[in-house]
């Protein structure tokens, strides 16, 4: 961009001039309207300017610092008991899950069954399962899942102690969804599907509508 | 160190669980997510409750954020989020039904609250005295000539300044947008 129009467009974004002065007629200055009038909007509207208060900062902090202590506190004998007897049932899903490959060799299926949540109770899956040479190949059968909202789609996961691990993605639920994993599924025995916006973020959104896991 | 090495490096700091990366990130970009939220929420006080969520929600999920990228647009999603979240008033995230999931605004609200960070970053980037006349002339709706009255200064000075300012927001702008697209 020369000087010029440099020039003539900062005059324009300070409202001296319009956009038929030069702006609107220059080839290199044209594509750059549109964005020159959203920032003027933006310039003019408090939400840019103003700040927040200066104890922000030490609330943030103080937040975080008493996140892990919450959790820990909230947890009762009772909670307790329900975490210990779901852990137990994940070791012997897990352990099921593991021997049915082991026995099976290298290309060995496993089944999982999906059953629906509370955001999408008509929901129910299917999964089989078949070690590869390019790692877990899974074949979803969904059902009762209509297509994703527009801006939305399905991602499916799998779980562990370690994290979780996204499979692939789709888009309504139908049968024959082919998905891969890299990880085997002994260290992540567990399968959702949560609904996920296309805002570019890799974390789950935490919308879980289908899963393996133990009721 | 650029923006984009900036947000790359706060990024490997909180993945690795280094607490004060939190700090260092608000002090960094906690204007721009108060921004966003008050753009959503019209309400400074609820802004800054989005903002403390946000910051928290990114803090609890450290482990999955990735140390390679620059954390800035993540940070921008998630304070959207939030504040989105209080917009509608006590729904919580987890049980939100499905098919209302699509009432989370897109595309034209992202633009525009994309355009309303970006152009905080370039406001905060600003030399004082310059964002001084800045906003005398946006928001307030001042002439160089009461802008001159006001800070008792020339109006040559004034528009010198106006002019510096638009100059340098108007190259800083065209630059964050292409280190973050």
């Amino acid at each position: 961009m020369d000087a010029t129009c440099a020039d003539e467009q900062a005059r324009y974004l300070a409202g001296e001039t319009s956009a038929g002065d030069h702006i609107a007629e220059c080839d290199r200055c044209a594509p750059e309207l549109a964005g020159l009038d959203a920032t003027r909007a933006v310039l003019a509207d408090d939400a840019v300017w103003l700040e927040p208060s200066a104890d922000l900062e030490s609330r943030i902090m103080t937040s975080i610092g008493r996140a892990p202590a919450r959790r820990r506190r909230a947890f009762s004998a009772n909670r307790w008991l329900l975490a210990a007897a779901a852990f137990v049932l994940g070791i012997l899903a897990a352990f099921a899950v593991q021997q049915a490959f082991r026995s099976g060799g290298p290309s060995a299926q496993a089944h999982l069954a999906l059953h629906a949540t509370a955001l999408a109770p008509a929901a129910k899956a299917t999964a089989e399962l078949r070690n590869m040479p390019g790692g877990l190949r899974i074949e979803l059968d969904v059902h009762g899942l209509g297509h994703a909202p527009p801006g939305y789609f399905y991602q499916a996961w799998l779980k562990g102690p370690r994290g979780a691990v996204p499979i692939g993605t789709f888009h309504t639920g139908t049968q024959d969804i082919v998905l891969w994993s890299g990880v085997p599924l002994d260290a992540y025995p567990t399968m959702t599907v949560t609904l996920e916006p296309e805002d570019g973020n890799p974390a789950s959104s935490g919308k879980v509508l289908l899963t393996s896991a133990a009721h | 160190m650029d923006a984009e090495s900036a947000g790359r490096e706060l990024a490997r700091r909180l993945a690795d669980g280094d607490v004060d990366a939190v700090r260092d990130l608000y002090r960094a970009y906690g204007r721009l997510a108060f921004a966003v939220a008050v753009k959503v929420l019209r309400d400074p006080g609820l802004a800054e409750d989005a903002v403390q969520n946000a910051f928290t929600k990114l803090w609890r999920s450290a482990g999955s954020v990735d140390p390679e990228r620059d954390i800035r647009p993540l940070l921008f999603t998630i304070v959207r989020r939030c504040a989105y979240d209080l917009a509608t008033r006590g729904r919580r995230e987890t049980v939100v039904p499905l098919a209302s999931a699509a009432d989370y605004p897109v595309s034209d609200d992202l633009d525009q609250l994309w355009t309303t960070w970006t152009v905080r970053d370039a406001i905060e980037r600003l030399p004082v005295a310059e964002r001084d006349v800045v906003r005398m002339q946006h928001l307030d709706g001042l002439t160089h000539a009461d802008i001159a009255q006001r800070l008792d200064v020339a109006v040559g000075t004034v528009k010198s300044r106006s002019f510096r300012a638009h100059k340098r927001l108007c190259s800083l702008l065209s630059s964050l947008r292409e280190e973050v697209s």
